[in-house]
């Protein structure tokens, strides 16, 4: 051994060597690092599990959007569709009211019509019982009595009136 | 001309440029020790020239451990969302390590990272200064009798008086000359020599392996650990598979402490023998090699030490995967 160079004091202080180089190299070098690289591998993962959160936030932002949307659109619809059912009961109420309100004023005007006849006729009627007994008593020459002859006058307005 | 033929005419001038430097560049006899050469004495200790690197890599590792990590230690969230420069280098060292020794044992890496990286920081560095001119061809001239003297007198005897001992520079320019230049009686001690070519370190390392190892086998399975290797129950066969077993498992030591010695020593002996037979050029190759190597080797002896604390913690499993020798 000795002539490999072989000698206990080298040999223990390469050892010894070796234990300081271990402790100072895992005090300086090994800790340090391993546990950055710990430190970063975990703070990688904690972003990407945040990554992940926000993106199902995301997603389900999303998702309430589309449904609110949806629902809205719904909605707008029902709101729409009842409006146009309202218009058209509407419209069919103001046909009647309008076509009542039509009739009523034919009524009206058709009995004002009958009336105004009738109101002109019996005009006509006195006029002509004045204007008959003038002419008869012109053509008979003297005054017919009015009184006594009353019953002859009512009759031929009757007659004429049913002529009428 | 084809890429091909460029590739040979590149490689052809290039061999006649370093074989005519060699005849110009006179260069001294490659002079290889296997021993750690001494340099100085502290309070009755040797300082070696591989303690002498061993330490200096060690305080460039500690150095840029502190500077690397001062942020992350101070709590900069800056500096844990966006790591920059020397943080950012380390940390992708750490955390490809890591991964590494998590897909060698999955359930124990974490817990014994500290053992293995310690290992691979430490060897990859000192393989690697090998690799840096000057590291094994600078040094002084020693007088013998100073290797072997008690007495910690090395100026004396090392000599920078003149004398007795030049300082030699034996820059790869100068072609080695220290062989010539260190009187009879004196040997080149290069200042510095990569840790891991000097077995006391390798060696060091492969008995703190063994120990984790021989540890956790204790921890995790108790007393029924050394069933593994004293199996009398499952008859002859077994038996011999355990005695067998309990060889290979001291084995380790051997085959650990050498391996790493073996490769980086032969590197820096290949690469010195290049410089001797061709001083320029051609010996280039051979430090992509012996880059390559060093990787190789600090890598090698960190996942070993990994696996085999993984199998130490199994309990009558599969041996399928036994080292494999580089």
């Amino acid at each position: 051994m000795d002539k490999l160079g072989v000698d206990l004091p080298l040999l223990l202080s390469q050892i010894v060597n070796f234990s300081l180089l271990a402790i100072l190299l895992n005090m300086f070098l090994y800790k340090p690092i391993l546990n950055a690289l710990q430190a970063r591998s975990e703070r990688i993962r904690e972003s990407l599990d945040n990554a992940e959160k926000v993106k199902q936030q995301l997603a389900r932002v999303d998702a309430d959007y589309d449904a609110k949307l949806q629902e809205a659109r719904r909605e707008g619809q029902t709101i729409i569709s009842q409006a146009q059912e309202r218009a058209r009961a509407q419209e069919a109420e103001l046909l009647v009211v309008a076509r009542n309100n039509a009739a009523k004023i034919e009524e009206e005007a058709r009995n004002k019509a009958e009336q105004d006849r009738q109101q002109m006729l019996r005009g006509l009627q006195g006029q002509l019982a004045s204007l008959v007994t003038e002419t008869a008593s012109n053509v008979l020459g003297r005054e017919l009595q009015t009184k006594g002859h009353d019953e002859l006058i009512n009759k031929s307005i009757d007659q004429l009136g049913r002529l009428n | 001309m084809s890429t091909k033929q460029k590739v040979i005419i590149a490689v052809a001038i290039t061999a006649v440029i370093g074989i005519a430097l060699r005849i110009f560049l006179p260069v001294g006899t490659p002079l290889v020790s296997v021993r750690a050469e001494e340099l100085f004495h502290i309070g009755g200790y040797t300082i070696t020239n591989s303690l002498l690197l061993t330490w200096i890599v060690m305080a460039l590792l500690i150095v840029l451990a502190v500077v690397g990590t001062s942020k992350l230690r101070s709590g900069n969230a800056e500096a844990l969302k966006q790591p920059r420069g020397l943080q950012n280098a380390l940390e992708y060292a750490v955390e490809m390590f890591y991964n590494t020794m998590q897909g060698v044992s999955p359930k124990f890496a974490g817990r014994f990272f500290v053992i293995v990286a310690t290992i691979f920081f430490l060897v990859l560095p000192s393989n690697w200064f090998g690799l840096i001119p000057g590291v094994g061809s600078i040094g002084l001239c020693y007088s013998h009798s100073a290797e072997h003297a008690a007495a910690p007198n090395y100026v004396a005897t090392a000599g920078i008086s003149t004398d007795t001992a030049a300082p030699v520079l034996a820059a790869a320019a100068e072609g080695g000359k220290y062989t010539h230049n260190c009187p009879s009686g004196t040997a080149f001690h290069p200042f510095l020599r990569p840790g891991s070519a000097d077995l006391n370190m390798t060696l060091a390392l492969a008995l703190i392996s063994f120990a984790v190892t021989e540890f956790w086998g204790f921890r995790s399975l108790g007393f029924g650990y050394l069933g593994k290797f004293f199996n009398f129950r499952g008859g002859l066969i077994q038996a011999a598979v355990g005695i067998i077993e309990l060889i290979s498992e001291f084995a380790r030591i051997v085959s650990f402490a050498f391996r790493l010695f073996g490769n980086i020593f032969a590197g820096e002996v290949v690469l010195l023998v290049m410089a001797f037979l061709f001083p320029t050029l051609l010996s280039l190759p051979f430090y992509g090699l012996e880059l390559f190597v060093g990787l190789i080797q600090a890598f090698v002896f960190a996942m070993l030490t990994m696996a085999f604390i993984d199998m130490a913690a199994e309990s009558h499993g599969d041996h399928g995967h036994e080292e494999h020798a580089h």
